[in-house]
């Protein structure tokens, strides 16, 4: 649906987003990830024909967007972030002036705004002058733009940013029914929301691409995933440290005083093996009172800090 | 098409969402009041008064300088406040192209245009109940208003294309038109005026002479007012007709690609 190839943009002399390459078959919903300043807005921009690549291509829908900027855009309903409208318009006069910009006729034309008005559950703010609308209603304005005209290509810059817990709940919602018939693309830096809505991940830092695939695959690959982490009471911390690192599958265990004073915390590296009950087994032989025993579960969040730390360039990405 | 009237209609309607429409409105008739029933600015004793000709040249004539200054307030906002917004983005992301933008921007400001011109015709109607008016005067005036509407509206629409902020746009096009219009005038008969330096030397005066010649005549052939002046003296002539109809091309050709350019930059 969506092919990207060596996409570069250079804002002046600054590079924005450097020769970035993946692709969405149809059907998925992948999100786009990264600190702010990372170069997602400007390859939205890029794939919605809103500004020119500096250099290589992509298609959209199979279409170029640099040759066939007016397929392209006839295939992809975006939403841009911060939902632009025309503050002085009624809700759905202006979803039928945007579906007559979109080409649809007269007939046509009524059904879908009807539908979209419904899907989005804008039905009690049709006549509402969108100046006077809250956030996340004109959240939802903006969405409802993007679905006029079915399109095979759903691109969301920052669909949920602004909006309060419970919206932002609504708005998955939505966006998980839109994905049974639509491709999805979103940008976020909201990463629960990223982690419900999205079966892949392509994740951005300093306008390069360092990190592509499913999710559960990403946070697999971080360093000291599975790590198991221990809490017990007792004598003799370091001897015991020594112990542990002895058991099969250890690979290197970090010793750390857990606030009192008899109190330490135990960090297992293991080579993916589990080592819990052998632990268990130990401690218990030396006399320990265990206090806490789990398998620390990677989450996308250490992934994103680690692959931004990874970059050296926490800095670097703030500026635009 | 069709995405061009759609563009035509929000931008019409656009006028009334906000005051400016009514402010614009009320301050044009009000000037021209002003000019056309204060006795001994236009007239001895009043524009309108018994024993007055029956015509409207005045009108015309006045409302062609008045509307230097509205219309660029009328057009300033046209694109400049759909970048300032963000609303371009969701405007050009739309399957519709420059062109089709630009020409719709255009005739929603056109049709405004005309609507502003249309209480005008309480005069006509007063004119054609108390007198005899001559009709192909008078509508070789309104020709004449539309025709240089046409050329004002593209000129604010250009520079509202150059700048995101609206109070910009409006001050370079009032500078533009007020140069096409005003000061073309003023520039003429100063050139004019050159004459009467009659210096004492022969070459001196050949100079002079031919500088105030090509100076006034330049400066009459660029001057947007005095090729309107045409019209409101009941002429129609076909070099006139064609100078604003290329004019108001040339300029909307130039803002489709200032649009486009904006592409192509940064």
């Amino acid at each position: 649906m969506i092919e990207v190839q060596d996409l570069t943009k250079y804002y002046g002399a600054f590079l924005a987003v450097d020769r970035i390459s993946f692709e969405v078959a149809e059907g998925e919903v992948v999100g786009l990830l990264g600190p702010n300043g990372a170069g997602k807005t400007t390859a939205i921009r890029m794939l919605t024909c809103f500004m020119p690549a500096s250099a290589g291509r992509a298609t959209v829908n199979g279409f170029d967007i640099f040759s066939q900027g007016l397929q392209v855009r006839e295939s992809v309903g975006y939403m841009p972030e911060n939902v632009p409208l025309y503050e002085d318009m009624r809700v759905g006069e202006y979803l039928t002036f945007r579906a007559r910009l979109r080409g649809l006729g007269p007939a046509k034309r009524d059904t879908r705004v009807d539908e979209v008005i419904q899907r989005c559950q804008l039905s009690d703010r049709r006549r509402q002058i969108i100046r006077t609308l809250s956030k996340g209603y004109r959240q939802r304005v903006g969405l409802a733009d993007a679905l006029l005209a079915d399109p095979k290509v759903l691109i969301l810059d920052e669909p949920t940013i602004g909006l309060d817990p419970g919206q932002i709940r609504e708005a998955r919602k939505l966006i998980q029914e839109l994905a049974q018939r639509h491709t999805v693309l979103l940008s976020s830096h909201i990463l629960p929301e990223v982690e419900q809505v999205c079966s892949r991940i392509i994740m951005l830092v300093a306008g390069r691409i360092v990190a592509n695939g499913r999710i559960d695959e990403l946070k697999g690959s971080i360093a000291g995933a599975g790590a198991t982490v221990l809490e017990a009471r007792g004598s003799d911390a370091d001897g015991t440290r020594r112990a542990l690192a002895a058991l099969h599958g250890v690979k290197k265990v970090d010793l750390s005083p857990a606030g009192e004073s008899d109190l330490f915390t135990f960090a297992i590296e293991t080579d993916g093996s589990d080592v819990r009950e052998a632990a268990a087994a130990l401690l218990a032989r030396r006399n320990w009172t265990v206090r806490d025993l789990h398998r620390a579960k990677s989450t996308l969040e250490e992934f994103f800090v680690q692959k931004v730390a990874e970059q050296g360039l926490f800095k670097a990405a703030g500026r635009r | 098409m069709s995405k061009t009237l759609a563009l035509m209609n929000r931008e019409l309607r656009a006028y009334f969402y906000s005051p400016v429409a009514y402010v614009a409105l009320v301050a044009l008739y009000a000037v021209l009041a002003v000019f056309l029933l204060v006795p001994g600015l236009l007239s001895p004793r009043g524009y309108f008064e018994a024993g007055q000709p029956a015509e409207m040249r005045a009108v015309f004539d006045t409302m062609a300088y008045i509307l230097v200054f509205i219309m660029p307030i009328l057009t300033m906002r046209l694109l400049s406040e759909e970048m300032n917004k963000g609303t371009i983005e969701t405007l050009m992301t739309a399957p519709v192209t420059d062109t089709q933008v630009v020409l719709g921007k255009y005739l929603g400001a056109m049709g405004f245009y005309l609507l502003l011109l249309a209480p005008s015709l309480l005069y006509l109607g007063l004119l054609v109940a108390y007198g005899n008016p001559d009709a192909g005067m008078i509508l070789a005036g309104y020709l004449g208003l539309v025709l240089i509407g046409m050329v004002y509206t593209a000129v604010g629409l250009l520079t509202s294309t150059c700048t995101r902020y609206d109070i910009v746009s409006a001050i370079v096009a009032l500078f533009v038109l007020g140069t096409i219009t005003l000061l073309c005038t003023v520039l003429a008969w100063g050139a004019t005026a050159l004459r009467h330096l009659a210096p004492t030397a022969d070459w001196a005066r050949w100079l002079v002479d031919r500088l105030s010649d090509w100076g006034h005549r330049f400066f009459e052939y660029i001057n947007v007012a005095k090729r309107y002046q045409d019209f409101s003296q009941g002429k129609i002539a076909f070099d006139d007709v064609t100078y604003f109809l290329v004019v108001t091309a040339l300029v909307l050709f130039i803002t489709v690609k200032v649009l486009e350019s904006r592409k192509w930059r940064a």
